[in-house]
């Protein structure tokens, strides 16, 4: 039975017995429907009904909240282990990727061969590639890890900053680029870190950017959903597969429709390490070959 | 006798010493070798480098704690820290304990060479500020330690941000400074993309200050490079 149907039987079952206890009270010698003594089993019985589905409600609560909080306790309990396991595998990168670009530098300076020198041009692009996946995973971590600077101000004046974003795009020009601003938004205000939530969607707008091709429409909209803020990302692009939507949010991950273009796989991740510091949320839903959306919520002051 | 300047460098670990002191020596520095703050110490007493690269995470005395003995005992040979130091908080710590420069591992090898010949132009000029409490120039006065800015006597309001940022661009006066450099020292990003809030500072700054970024006084945008700051940067320590 739902919940709406036990919280009805309550009332109902305490206002039968409630009657039926009047009616015996008030009108000594008569049974409101039948005997003086079934009317006792009557009241009881209704009694009883209306505490047991008390009792059940109650019980159920109880085990609902324990549930809940071994589920946060679990989740809080991966997560600092996964911040443990990026600070060890940083602590362990660093030093040989240190070590490899500093003797491809040295062979770099030092062989006469140029068809030598491209092998080592070659090398040490990858090293170089290494190097950054592992700053950027330790980029990731400590931003998990700090505390970070917050501080009020307009959704106008954000929207301003966003809006001088799209110089840094160059693909933009190949775009249909819309940007959008809610009138009932540009007023409120927000508390956080200003910086990082540009860097968020400077990272949407990267993202519309790769994974569209020239004559591809990009939607930058901000507006009030209930009382949170929305900024939606829209792009007409080359889309996610179903099946990944629910795993491109983890660092380094890649769909698996993206050989052709250049990426580490961070920038989602980033979103919504940020995201999530600022009490908000994140969504994301996909077509292949049709588009992305990837919409974040902020709560508002 | 060898013109070549000295290096003493610190590290634990072995593949970075002898890696690293190739390519230095290959671009013309001499090159010593610790391998760990202790051993560094005792070198001290019979060399005189001209600059020190110390690496933070090293067992038998970590490179920051040797960087304070070093300062406490007087020693003011130009340091620079290797390694990850932490978060941004810690970083602008190094540069309060007295060092001059630090560099994230993993790390162009290169990079180290221009950051030490950058570091030795400034010593050699008499400019090394780091220990510094107040940054002056002109009218224009940082008071480090209470992250106050005052211009012509009176305060100025700047965010926490902005200060740091023009902490850093006086403290490395008349060197082009990076968008990139900004962002990892001050906002402990680098190729994570967007440079743009580096430019949001600077404006901020620009307004505060009065400077015109056609005639600055102060700052100065160095065109598909970066920034510099051109007036002339005196330390007074007070106390």
């Amino acid at each position: 039975m739902s919940r709406k149907g036990w919280w009805l039987l309550l009332p109902l079952g305490l206002g039968l017995a409630g009657v039926m206890l009047l009616a015996r009270v008030t009108l000594p010698g008569t049974g409101l429907f039948l005997s003086r003594d079934l009317d006792l089993l009557l009241i009881l019985f209704g009694l009883s009904l209306a505490i047991f589905a008390a009792g059940v409600l109650i019980v159920k609560e109880v085990m609902e909240h324990l549930r809940q909080q071994s589920i946060e306790q679990a989740r809080a309990e991966a997560f600092a282990e996964h911040l443990r396991f990026l600070q060890r595998l940083d602590h362990e990168f660093k030093n040989p990727l240190t070590a490899l670009r500093a003797g491809l530098g040295t062979l770099a300076l030092t062989l006469p061969d140029e068809n030598q020198q491209q092998i080592v041009r070659t090398l040490d692009m990858e090293a170089q590639r290494l190097s950054r996946l592992v700053t950027d995973l330790r980029k990731l971590a400590e931003l998990e890890r700090l505390p970070p600077e917050f501080q009020e101000f307009s959704v106008g004046d954000f929207y301003a900053e966003i809006s001088e974003l799209g110089r840094e795009q160059p693909e933009l020009r190949e775009r249909q680029y819309i940007l959008y601003l809610a009138p009932e938004a540009a007023n409120r205000r927000l508390v956080g870190d200003p910086d990082l939530l540009l860097l968020a969607v400077h990272n949407l707008l990267d993202n519309a950017c790769k994974y569209t091709a020239p004559g591809d429409r990009i939607e930058l909209r901000i507006f009030m959903v209930e009382d949170s803020l929305a900024i939606q990302m829209t792009d007409t692009g080359i889309g996610i597969p179903e099946a990944e939507v629910p795993l491109v949010w983890e660092e380094l991950y890649r769909g698996g429709n993206t050989h052709d273009i250049p990426g580490n796989g961070i920038g989602l991740a980033l979103i919504k390490t940020i995201i999530e510091r600022h009490q908000g949320s994140a969504d994301l839903h996909s077509r292949v070959g049709q588009g992305t959306t990837v919409t974040l919520y902020l709560p508002l002051v | 006798m060898d013109s070549r300047p000295k290096i003493l460098l610190v590290d634990d670990e072995a593949s970075v010493t002898s890696t690293l002191t190739t390519f230095l020596e290959l671009s013309g520095f001499e090159v010593a070798v610790a391998r760990n703050g202790e051993e560094a110490l005792a070198m001290l007493e019979r060399l005189s480098p001209a600059l020190i690269v110390l690496d933070v995470l090293m067992p038998r005395l970590d490179g920051r704690e040797t960087l304070r003995r070093l300062r406490r005992g007087g020693n003011w040979t130009p340091v620079i820290l290797l390694t990850q130091i932490g978060g941004t908080p810690e970083r602008i710590m190094a540069f309060q304990e007295g060092a001059d420069d630090y560099l994230n591992k993993p790390f162009d090898p290169q990079e180290l060479v221009v950051r030490i010949r950058a570091v030795l132009r400034r010593v050699t000029a008499g400019r090394q500020l780091h220990g510094a409490r107040q940054l002056v120039c002109g009218p224009l006065s940082l008071d480090r330690l209470a992250r106050r800015t005052y211009l012509n006597g009176r305060e100025i309001a700047l965010t926490p941000k902005a200060f740091s940022v023009l902490e850093y661009l006086m403290l490395h006066p008349d060197e082009i400074i990076t968008r990139e450099r900004l962002l990892d020292t001050i906002w402990g990003w680098d190729n994570v993309v967007g440079t743009r809030v580096a430019d949001t500072r600077i404006t901020e700054l620009r307004k505060a200050l009065g400077d015109d970024p056609a005639r600055p006084t102060f700052i100065e945008t160095i065109a598909g490079q970066g920034y510099r700051f051109v007036g002339q940067v005196s330390e007074t320590s007070t106390g």
